[in-house]
């Protein structure tokens, strides 16, 4: 079935049709909210929000993918939390090790706290540079894929990766995530 | 070939799970591309932690589409809301009012005491509290998903309503739903709401997220479920309160928190108390919260900023501690420490 069949099926309220949409776009629009807050909570958080008002909308929604439409609803999303932001600053808490702590704490801890930094510094990229590498290495979409989603040539999403990947190395310079090993 | 092309088809390789990813690289590329793989092995830190959980929150927008068509109808006059009460309620003719939905996981439907008791609070966006009610009433004890529940609701003005409430369509939905009125249309307009039970050991619900349409006068709630039950809330001890004078508990408007008990199945209230500045606390303001099980299952629910017995204090769930536990394990977005009960 494809995706205007599956947007007709959930328009008379069939879940499972409404389901195999969200399977096939979530991913997208999490990456793109992430990539704007650099924060998984948060993320998922705008990531419902933008689920929310499509369904909210769906009824008057005639395309025939909803891609488009979400990252549009995401991007508004996006803009809006920023400005609450500007009004209500927010201030990320540190995470914690796992709660198992698995082969010995030592390397739990060292595991997380490397990840920590990684994911702080992918959180200090720009939000194209971030959504570029989080489509390409979290989601493990091809180049013609997130040349699609973002709407830039293969030449320029290729471009962009390159500077992104050094930009992330630059930030981590101080530590050994720097792509030494 | 430019070295941007070089690259990635050194990381198409690396996503392709070829251990030679990096042949013919510069010793620049080498450094990104190991970069590549250092952010590619983090995606457990990226993605939402049960992406499963994640997508059912992310379908229950679609499934409250029939309450969404019922609130457009119900704003739209007398004779549309008989129909639509009907629909929702199952007895036409019952008198005006918002409605809030509260949707109950099946299992807790069918596991519903004799005499459960509702409490909810309804918030406005930047105000205090503005309204509150109890709903009390008997349920039948072996309500299932479909099986009418009887519910009256007491409004904080002491007005009493009855209320014809029972889950609806609680297979098709995974959820079971419970649908309250209530008389107070301006308290509820354009702001937020959670409810918990404050009875019934097997009731395994929390509120959670609260969508109130500007201007409808209607808020929907929906909750899921909760592991371990829910536990008497003890009286004379008053709700279980646990302060927090850490800064950084108040320091997120947003996002999740977790909260467990260190004892198998116990759900409890947590109270926060904020020591930040009060700008950093607004009143009014909401917060996301999540309560996480032992057995890892997770209940999102809404918390706001009141004002408790003069200060200013993040509430987050009014579930009660259990008589006796004095420590409880506490996970702010992951940082574990072991609080004592006050």
């Amino acid at each position: 079935m494809d995706e205007a069949q599956l947007i007709g099926r959930a328009k008379v309220g069939d879940r499972a049709a409404a389901a195999a949409l969200c399977e096939m776009h979530w991913r997208t629009v999490y990456v793109l909210m992430y990539s704007r807050v650099g924060d998984r909570s948060e993320a998922e958080d705008l990531t419902q929000d933008a689920f929310s008002r499509l369904w909210a909308s769906f009824g008057r929604f005639e395309g025939r993918t909803i891609g488009p439409y979400l990252r549009t609803i995401a991007l508004n999303l996006s803009r809006n939390r920023r400005r609450d932001q500007g009004r209500h600053p927010l201030e990320p808490l540190p995470d914690a090790p796992p709660a198992d702590p698995g082969p010995t704490v030592e390397q739990v801890v060292e595991t997380a706290e490397t990840r920590r930094e990684l994911m702080a510094a992918l959180g200090q990229l720009a939000p194209e540079q971030r959504e570029v590498l989080t489509l390409r290495l979290m989601d493990g979409r091809s180049v013609a894929e997130v040349s699609d989603i973002m709407r830039r040539t293969p030449e320029a999403v290729r471009a962009l990766q390159y500077r992104a990947l050094q930009r992330l190395r630059r930030l981590l310079l101080h530590s050994d995530l720097a792509g030494e090993g | 070939m430019a070295p941007e092309e070089r690259l990635s088809e050194a990381i198409d390789r690396l996503l392709a799970g070829e251990e030679q990813a990096g042949r013919d690289l510069s010793r620049e590329e080498e450094r990104l591309l190991a970069l590549a793989r250092r952010l590619r092995s983090a995606q457990a830190d990226f993605w939402p932690v049960d992406e499963a959980a994640f997508q059912r929150r992310l379908l229950a927008g679609f499934e409250l589409q029939p309450r969404v068509r019922w609130r457009r109808a119900f704003a739209a006059g007398a004779a549309a809301a008989a129909v639509v009460a009907a629909l929702l309620l199952g007895q036409p003719g019952t008198d005006s009012g918002p409605t809030v939905a509260l949707l109950l996981p099946p299992k807790a439907a069918a596991r519903t005491p004799a005499t459960p008791t509702f409490h909810a609070t309804a918030h406005r966006s930047g105000a205090q509290a503005a309204a509150s009610f109890v709903a009390a009433a008997p349920m039948q004890t072996t309500a299932g998903p479909g099986a009418p529940l009887k519910t009256s609701t007491t409004y904080s003005t002491a007005a009493v309503v009855q209320v014809p409430a029972r889950p609806l369509q609680a297979k098709d939905l995974g959820f079971g739903l419970v649908a309250l009125r209530f008389p107070a249309p301006q308290a509820l307009r354009g702001g937020l709401l959670h409810a918990t039970s404050l009875s019934g050991r097997h009731y395994e619900v929390a509120a959670a997220l609260v969508q109130a349409p500007k201007g409808s006068g209607v808020a929907v709630l929906q909750t899921s479920g909760l592991p371990g039950g829910w536990y008497r809330l003890p009286m004379d001890a008053g709700e279980a309160a646990l302060f927090v004078p850490s800064s950084s508990l108040v320091a997120r408007r947003s996002g999740w928190i977790s909260v467990q008990s260190d004892e198998p199945g116990m759900p409890f209230a947590v109270r926060f108390t904020a020591t930040r500045t009060e700008a950093a606390l607004p009143i009014g303001e909401t917060w996301q919260v999540k309560l996480v099980g032992t057995d890892g299952a997770e209940a999102p629910l809404w918390s706001s900023v009141r004002t408790v017995r003069g200060r200013r204090a993040l509430v987050l769930v009014f579930n009660p501690t259990p008589a006796g536990t004095r420590s409880l394990h506490f996970l702010v977005t992951g940082q574990e420490r072991l609080l004592d009960v006050p």
